[in-house]
């Protein structure tokens, strides 16, 4: 289990994260989204031992990962910006790894060759981008770890390889009871194969649930009034985001649904639709000032 | 299939890969030292071989000495063994950024901090992979020499007692390299920026050694130079020159020279059985061992929290930033405290302009340092504390030359504290070479005098009458409170052996007249002539000399006989030390004592024809015992000799002289023409016979000879060579008769001194010394 404590780090005296709290349970795939700069992969690097936090911890089976070697041993990392060591092939990646990870299987490693279609004898730096991850991936597995720590790495792989590696995850971390936490832009791919997600927005995660109840708390709706309205007529609800176009309002608010639905209803609106907001959704309305109009920028 | 081992060894298995990855690395040094530096080994192999069987080398067969070993490198001072040296050091600082480069970039970073070694042993294994890479690669190269040797000198515990102070002097000389650069890649966050620093780092204890030397003769009046410092007493003997100060690549030599192992125990060894092999001095690698491992401790304690978010980013460190200025920036300050100290200003003036001078040079380094590896001035505004704080580490520095040492160490130990001391002296009979054949390539060690450097002065041992020390004590005093134009350039080493144990030494290398003149009283002494009578035994071991008898120098063309005779010669020199002992061989030969000529021991030079090119360096093709050159054969050049002037008291040597039939040959005189009388002016090219100490050695040659040294008009003959503006011709033959009884043929001229250049009747150019 990753318990992630009161974590904060700087960068000089740029605070990047602060007071971070979450709990990855074993056998849970965990999806970290954000911004780009948004501190996911610092807090991903904090919790691989990479980067010391200035305050707070994070701990896997209540063991620091900073100061205790022996956890690392049970733990992989696949970073954004991969590295192999110059001319090597993956057989000699596995020797490498196979020195820090008791349990590295070589036959995993030959079985996962064979699934992705990778020459293991081949030098890796002649491998495309998205083979090079495909790699790193399979080194990954085969190192058997309890804890996976994936940065974007399911970035710049064709669609059938994504799926292979996300049936792969989701069936490794079932089978071994593996712990995985994933970076990521791609919602959707997040939401298929997460079980819990985190929104982090600059500093501090602003929402952490799983990712069935991701739209538990939040709806969107379309209202058509006899009159028109203006945003301030919805003070009394937490708008995440409101459009009034006269007497059309398309807003989407925050809180208990029934509670706002009466709320709404008070205001008797001649039509009330309801739509159920997708990660994406909810991503972009907690992203403020994500519209621009660039029609006047390139005019 | 699993790996094998369930719980890996870490630890050993990074350093069994760190290890590997640098074994193709610790060939190079040492192909580098066979390929190019064994050459020169067994050519002296051979060489020595070829002696033997000229039968040149009867002479030390007969004494029972033989050659022990030869290693390679041959000697300190030559550009080679500085080509080795730096070539080891680049090794050492590769290997370490091979091992310890991961951590300046994020993706091998990321990957070596996040597997499951902890970060002390991480960096402690990757060390140790280093210094047992850096073993291997010191101890190769000179074992495969050590073998040649065994093979073709036989087996002898001197051999391999050199063979381990050479191994543990290049061990310590990569080890620091090694663990500085281990340590400052570490602390920083890009190649650059650790190329840079950890050179300068590496350097510094030389820059900041020397700037401390330097500082010390201009802002401590009165303090022995090279010896104020915590390094007494281990400091390599450093030739410090003011020139070099002015020549940087004198300059940076001297800087390198403190890390340069190879020059006690290079070139070739000669002894005799039962003779005494003097033990080695560890003591400078010790130290350099020592801080070497502290360092690394420091390093892998760091380490443990080393802030990753540094590595692909430069100016992370301004600490080793401020280092680097501090050690700079006292260099180049000393720079100018010579300049200034040269000149004709106050001392107090130049103590100002030093300390201004190196505020404005620290000022400046370290913007341009800082905004470089900051690139934003922003940051450097927001830094520049640490600027104060290296000027105020460069003031501490001035004021501890300028005050604290000058109290501690400009004293002269009292005379009750003194149990003996020895002294550098100058020394009568001695060439510029004078110990060694070099030529052969073969340098004789006889005794432990010739260990240690003389300065091409001898330095004396045993004067342990409270007469004797109170009058050393005097010239150290004199020495010390020397006011600038008093100044000149000879030099002078006490080492002082207190009643305490300890032993103190002072280093002077500008003594004037009034110090010469007070050292010749010492050259008067009894333990002066007993020590310079048992160090003309050496000349018994020289094969192949020549000892010919010279009329006084007014003479032209060839000596009056030549001698490759052992037995005669071990009987000449037996008559000379008598009358050095009996006191009438005078090594302080006061000028206007009548000599009634010379008699040189000439040392392995070969009869030339009176052209540059046909001069052999390399000795003789031809040599055989019975040589006897003549008139045909030309002009003797008088270099590497030892020259005993004879007077009416020496007995002994004037009854050897009449017993061989010599005395003639005093009667055989030239008249000289004309006299030209130069002063030595410092860095003068117009002194074109001086060497760099300034002494002269009387050459002679015919006029149309080219002359060895080039001036600055290029090649001149001995008769066309410009003089100095203050040059005064003489050609009144009373004057010229008054200026001869002067004159003397072996120089302890130096800077500020006279000499002269006679023209005489045959047409012949000699030079020599005239003393005020």
């Amino acid at each position: 289990m990753i318990k992630v404590q009161n974590l904060t780090k700087k960068f000089g005296e740029k605070t990047v994260l602060e007071d971070i709290n979450f709990t990855v349970d074993k056998g849970s795939i965990y999806g970290l989204v954000g911004f780009n700069g948004a501190g996911k992969t610092t807090l991903i690097k904090c919790i691989a031992g990479v980067y010391e936090a200035d305050e707070g911890c994070a701990l896997i089976d209540s063991r620091n990962t900073f100061t205790d070697a022996a956890v690392r041993a049970g733990m992989f990392y696949v970073p954004d910006d991969i590295w192999f060591m110059p001319y090597s092939t993956l057989e000699k990646m596995g020797r490498f790894y196979s020195a820090y990870y008791p349990d590295f299987s070589f036959d995993t490693m030959d079985k996962l060759c064979e699934v992705f279609g990778l020459n293991k004898k081949a030098k890796l730096n002649s491998f495309s981008k998205g083979m090079q991850r495909q790699a790193e991936m399979i080194l990954a597995v085969s190192a058997q770890p309890k804890v996976l720590l994936l940065d974007e790495s399911l970035d710049g792989l064709d669609p059938a390889k994504r799926n292979i590696m996300n049936n792969m995850i989701l069936d490794y971390s079932a089978q071994k009871e593996c712990s995985v936490i994933i970076s990521s832009h791609n919602l959707s791919e997040i939401s298929d194969i997460c079980d819990r997600v985190a929104l982090i927005d600059g500093k501090r995660i602003v929402f952490d649930c799983c990712v069935d109840s991701v739209g538990e708390n939040r709806c969107k709706y379309r209202l058509v009034f006899t009159d028109d309205k203006t945003p301030e007529d919805f003070a009394g609800f937490d708008v995440k985001k409101i459009k009034c176009d006269g007497k059309i309002v398309t807003l989407s608010l925050k809180g208990d649904r029934e509670e706002n639905e009466a709320k709404l209803r008070a205001m008797s609106p001649v039509l009330t639709e309801t739509f159920p907001l997708t990660l994406e959704e909810v991503f972009l309305e907690e992203m403020e000032g994500s519209e621009h109009d660039f029609t006047e920028i390139f005019s | 299939m699993i790996s094998r081992k369930s719980s890996p060894d870490s630890f050993g298995i990074t350093l069994r890969k760190g290890f590997m990855s640098l074994l193709p690395v610790c060939i190079i040094p040492a192909l580098a030292l066979i390929l190019f530096g064994s050459g020169g080994v067994f050519g002296r192999i051979s060489e020595y071989r070829q002696l033997v069987a000229r039968g040149m080398m009867s002479r030390a067969a007969e004494l029972k000495a033989e050659v022990i070993y030869d290693f390679f490198p041959d000697g300190d001072g030559e550009i080679i063994v500085m080509g080795f040296c730096l070539l080891f050091m680049a090794a050492a600082i590769f290997a370490a950024f091979l091992l310890f480069g991961f951590m300046l970039k994020k993706n091998t970073s990321n990957v070596y901090y996040s597997l499951g070694i902890s970060r002390s042993r991480l960096f402690v294994s990757k060390y140790l992979a280093g210094v047992l890479w850096i073993a291997l690669s010191a101890c190769l190269p000179f074992l495969i020499l050590a073998v040649a040797n065994l093979l073709f000198y036989g087996n002898s515990p001197e051999m391999w007692k050199t063979f381990l102070y050479i191994f543990i002097s290049v061990f310590a000389l990569m080890l620091f390299c090694f663990t500085v650069t281990a340590f400052v890649i570490s602390q920083l966050g890009s190649y650059i920026e650790a190329v840079i620093i950890s050179a300068v780092c590496i350097v510094s204890p030389g820059l900041i050694n020397r700037g401390i030397s330097a500082l010390l003769s201009v802002t401590a009046k009165g303090s022995p130079y090279n010896y104020g410092n915590w390094l007494s007493n281990f400091v390599s003997f450093l030739n410090y020159r003011h020139e070099l100060i002015y020549k940087p690549a004198g300059t940076i030599w001297d800087t390198f020279s403190l890390y340069f192992p190879l020059n006690t125990a290079s070139g070739s060894f000669m002894m005799a059985k039962g003779d005494e092999f003097v033990p080695f001095n560890y003591g400078k690698y010790i130290i350099f061992i020592f801080v070497s491992l502290v360092i690394a401790l420091i390093a892998a304690l760091l380490h443990n929290h080393r802030k990753n978010e540094k590595a692909g980013f430069m100016g992370t460190c301004p600490v080793l930033e401020g280092w680097c200025v501090v050690a700079v920036g006292t260099f180049l300050a000393s720079l100018v405290a010579s300049f200034f100290g040269n000149s004709e200003l106050g001392d107090g003036t130049v103590k100002v302009l030093t300390a201004a001078s190196g505020i404005v040079i620290m000022a400046v380094g370290y913007t341009v340092v800082d905004l470089f590896f900051v690139r934003s001035f922003k940051a450097y505004r927001k830094r520049l504390w640490h600027l104060a704080v290296s000027i105020c580490a460069f003031l501490i520095i001035i004021f501890a030359t300028g005050v604290v040492m000058n109290s501690v160490y400009s004293k002269v130990p009292d005379a009750c504290e003194i149990e003996s001391v020895s002294v550098s002296l100058p020394d009568a009979f001695s060439s510029d070479e004078g110990y060694s054949s070099y030529e052969s390539g073969i340098q004789l060690k006889i005794d432990k005098t010739l260990r240690v450097r003389s300065y091409d002065r001898m330095v004396v041992e045993g004067f342990e009458s409270r007469e004797d020390i109170e009058r050393i004590r005097e010239l150290n005093t004199l020495l010390s409170q020397q006011k600038k134009e008093d100044k000149g350039s000879y030099s002078f080493l006490f080492i002082y052996k207190l009643k305490n144990g300890r032993t103190v030494k002072r280093l002077y290398t500008d003594g004037g007249e009034a110090a010469f003149g007070k050292a010749l009283e010492a050259v008067k002494t009894d333990v002066y002539r007993q020590f310079a009578a048992k160090s003309l035994e050496y000349l018994n071991y020289i094969d192949a000399g020549y000892l010919f008898v010279s009329p006084n120098m007014s003479s032209a063309v060839i000596p009056a006989k030549l001698y490759n005779d052992y037995d005669r010669k071990a009987e000449l020199i037996r008559c000379l030390e008598k009358d050095l002992l009996a006191g009438t061989l005078d090594p302080a030969l006061a000028p206007g004592a009548e000599v009634l000529g010379y008699i040189c021991v000439h040392h392995y030079q070969v009869p030339t024809a009176a052209q540059s090119d046909e001069y052999n360096e390399n000795g003789p093709a031809t040599l055989t015992a019975d040589y006897s050159p003549t008139e045909d054969d030309g002009v003797l050049t008088l270099v590497n000799y030892n020259v005993f002037p004879v007077t009416a008291g020496m007995e002994n040597t004037l009854a050897f002289i009449k017993s061989n039939g010599l005395d003639g040959y005093f009667k055989n005189r030239v008249e000289t023409e004309e006299i030209t009388v130069c002063t030595c002016v410092p860095d003068s090219d117009d002194i074109a016979i001086s060497d760099d100490t300034g002494k002269i050695a009387a050459k002679k040659y015919p006029a149309d000879y080219v002359m060895e040294f080039y001036t600055e008009y290029g090649e001149v003959t001995a008769a066309q060579m410009e003089l100095p503006d203050n040059a005064q011709k003489v050609t009144d033959k009373a004057e010229i008769e008054k200026l001869e009884k002067k004159i003397r043929l072996t120089g302890y001229g130096c800077y500020g001194n006279k000499y002269a250049r006679l023209l005489l009747s045959d047409g012949t150019v000699v030079f020599a010394y005239l003393p005020e």
